[in-house]
């Protein structure tokens, strides 16, 4: 009776969490590469009942009296929880912006020898010195492509993280001393970072960057959310550079170990594009009402018990009723 | 109740990109405008740890869970893309084909009309008119706004009276009456994302007062890669169908989370009637 007041209370709360994911989803629609999250609902661990103090119950005619054993009635579950928020990887739409410095990933890779998941990300990081190299523990993975270049000439996002190449270095774009690429950068479909040579009009590759650093992530539901669009590695979660997963892809080709290519072609970076999220407007409106309907259901129910527990308080034994 | 917040934040983003897509429009004619486009960024998300010691078994994900706290306008970026040429026929309007833009100044004055410095701004905006300048003493092209036009060393052309038959090549070189007067300089900016805006279709140029631009910037009129057009003027890149259905994916986020912020609303108000029947 009083159990099942805190059973619908954590229902209840567990439903304001879902309703806080939803939200989230919601108010990312127009975020590129967003992924949204999906709430995992779990019932608390179970109990087991038991009758006790048996010796009290009636003692009925040609049936043992076991005095002093309890007698299990059946399991109860005491409630209900929101255990995780899952990220989708699913690929988003794609949506034409026509600006050099946004940069739509599409990926198609297959699952890895234990059929797990892989996905495609770039690397970010925030940097106290862009000259140097990112430390692998400062790395970040984000599928957002929507870039700029800030007032020192390097790659960075609309957070502040700056994009990084292949060796985990920013990428400078304008060098006031060397090449400016400007507006004139332009971004293979293999993530190549080149620019038109203005003397011979023939595309060169950015000095000291030669690619945007992709890197693959193996069970991408390992990472992360961190929130402003990036994802952190943590625990088993792997990630691998996309050249050194393209080689082991080519090496187990080559082996035998399956017939077409797992990474090599099936990937591709869109210039000029971005990936809008991929959250779905009507799935998240409908699943907020039947949030609010439970939410509901919930308070019914604790209404409900609460008049029950008020007869046994105020009615039940009263004198001259 | 995180959720109220979390639909308010993206809403308030969501207002920011609808005053970005109007001023657009609003400058659907103005010469030499260049749309900003809008994008939006997730907002940090938070980690809660409330959970039983048993539950760190089949999990899917890290231990915790993560909520995330909504959206906001990551940046509006400009969009470079050249906007159409139209010919108008007046021999003081000048088109720029390519990248670059006018260097135009105007002299900053104290109470007592001496001058303190010169304002440099930068524009793509060729409608240039002729009229008689004091300071200048003579006739000077400037701008709607009042700034004066200056050729490749960053000084401003003064022409004499009387002004007739203006002629400006693809070069640059501006002639009148068949006499030079020098050369209009273009100025290419690597990084126009790094301009500030300072309205009347200006960018703020951040050269101090007196310096030679070419200290900062090309001049892309020497160099070849973009050329003048005299008797046209650029019109604004922005494109109306585009705006449009820009303006109605918003407005619908608009609704949506207006949706969400009734559903959040409506949650709150049933637990506060728990106790009342």
């Amino acid at each position: 009776m009083i159990r099942g007041l805190y059973t619908s209370a954590s229902g209840m709360l567990a439903l304001q969490n879902r309703q806080e994911t939803l939200a989230n989803n919601l108010a990312n629609i127009n975020t590129p590469g967003y992924k949204q999250d999906v709430g995992v609902m779990r019932a608390f661990p179970e109990q087991l009942l038991s009758r006790i103090r048996d010796q009290e119950g009636p003692d009925v005619q040609g049936y043992p009296n076991l005095t002093g054993q309890a007698a299990v009635i059946g399991r109860l579950n005491s409630g209900v929880y929101m255990s995780e928020a899952m990220p989708m990887f699913t690929q988003g739409d794609i949506a034409e912006t026509r600006n050099p410095y946004d940069v739509a990933l599409l990926d198609n890779l297959q699952p890895d020898q234990d059929g797990k998941e892989r996905r495609l990300f770039y690397s970010v990081a925030r940097l106290e010195d862009a000259t140097q190299p990112a430390q692998p523990e400062d790395v970040r993975y984000t599928r957002n492509g929507n870039w700029s270049v800030n007032a020192d000439g390097y790659l960075v996002t609309a957070d502040g993280y700056y994009v990084l190449d292949g060796d985990n270095r920013a990428i400078l774009v304008n060098d006031p001393n060397g090449v400016s690429a400007g507006q004139g950068l332009k971004i293979s479909r293999q993530g190549e970072l080149q620019y038109e040579d203005p003397a011979t009009g023939t595309l060169e590759t950015l000095p000291n960057h030669p690619r945007l650093g992709l890197s693959v992530v193996t069970d991408p539901l390992q990472l992360v959310r961190e929130g402003t669009n990036v994802f952190r590695l943590e625990g088993e979660a792997q990630a691998e550079a996309l050249d050194v997963a393209e080689a082991n892809d080519q090496a187990a080709l080559a082996a035998g170990q399956y017939t077409t290519p797992a990474i090599a072609g099936r990937y591709g970076t869109q210039q000029g594009w971005i990936e809008r999220a991929n959250v779905d407007p009507m799935q998240t409106i409908t699943g907020m009402m039947s949030v609010l309907r439970a939410y509901e259901a919930n308070q019914r129910v604790i209404t409900t018990i609460d008049g029950t527990l008020e007869k046994a308080a105020n009615e039940i034994g009263r004198v001259n009723g | 109740m995180q959720s109220l917040n979390i639909s308010t934040a993206a809403m308030r983003g969501i207002q920011q990109a609808l005053d970005n897509t109007s001023n657009n429009l609003s400058n659907l004619d103005t010469p030499g405008y260049k749309r900003r486009v809008a994008s939006f960024s997730e907002l940090l998300s938070g980690s809660m740890n409330e959970q039983p010691a048993v539950d760190n078994q089949n999990r899917n994900t890290p231990a915790g869970l993560r909520i995330g706290s909504g959206a906001r306008l990551g940046l509006t970026k400009l969009d470079m893309g050249q906007g159409s040429i139209k010919q108008t026929d007046v021999p003081t309007d000048v088109a720029i084909e390519g990248d670059g833009y006018f260097l135009v100044t105007k002299k900053i004055k104290d109470a007592t009309g001496a001058v303190i410095q010169e304002e440099n701004r930068l524009t793509r905006d060729g409608a240039f008119q002729i009229e008689y300048d004091d300071d200048e003493g003579g006739y000077v092209l400037h701008t709607p706004s009042g700034y004066i036009l200056t050729d490749d060393n960053g000084v401003p052309f003064v022409l004499p009276e009387p002004v007739r038959n203006i002629q400006i090549s693809k070069e640059g070189v501006l002639n009148a009456d068949g006499t030079e007067y020098g050369r209009i300089g273009v100025w290419k900016v690597d990084n126009p994302d790094q301009l500030q805006q300072v309205g009347q279709n200006l960018f703020d140029a951040e050269i101090a007062s007196g310096d030679n631009p070419s200290t900062k910037y090309t001049n892309v009129l020497a160099e070849g890669s973009a050329t003048l057009r005299q008797g046209a003027l650029e019109t604004s890149n922005v494109n109306m169908m585009e705006e449009m259905s820009q303006l109605v994916n918003i407005q619908r986020a608009y609704q949506l989370n207006s949706r969400a912020i009734g559903i959040s609303d409506e949650m709150m108000s049933i637990a506060n009637s728990l106790r009342s029947r």
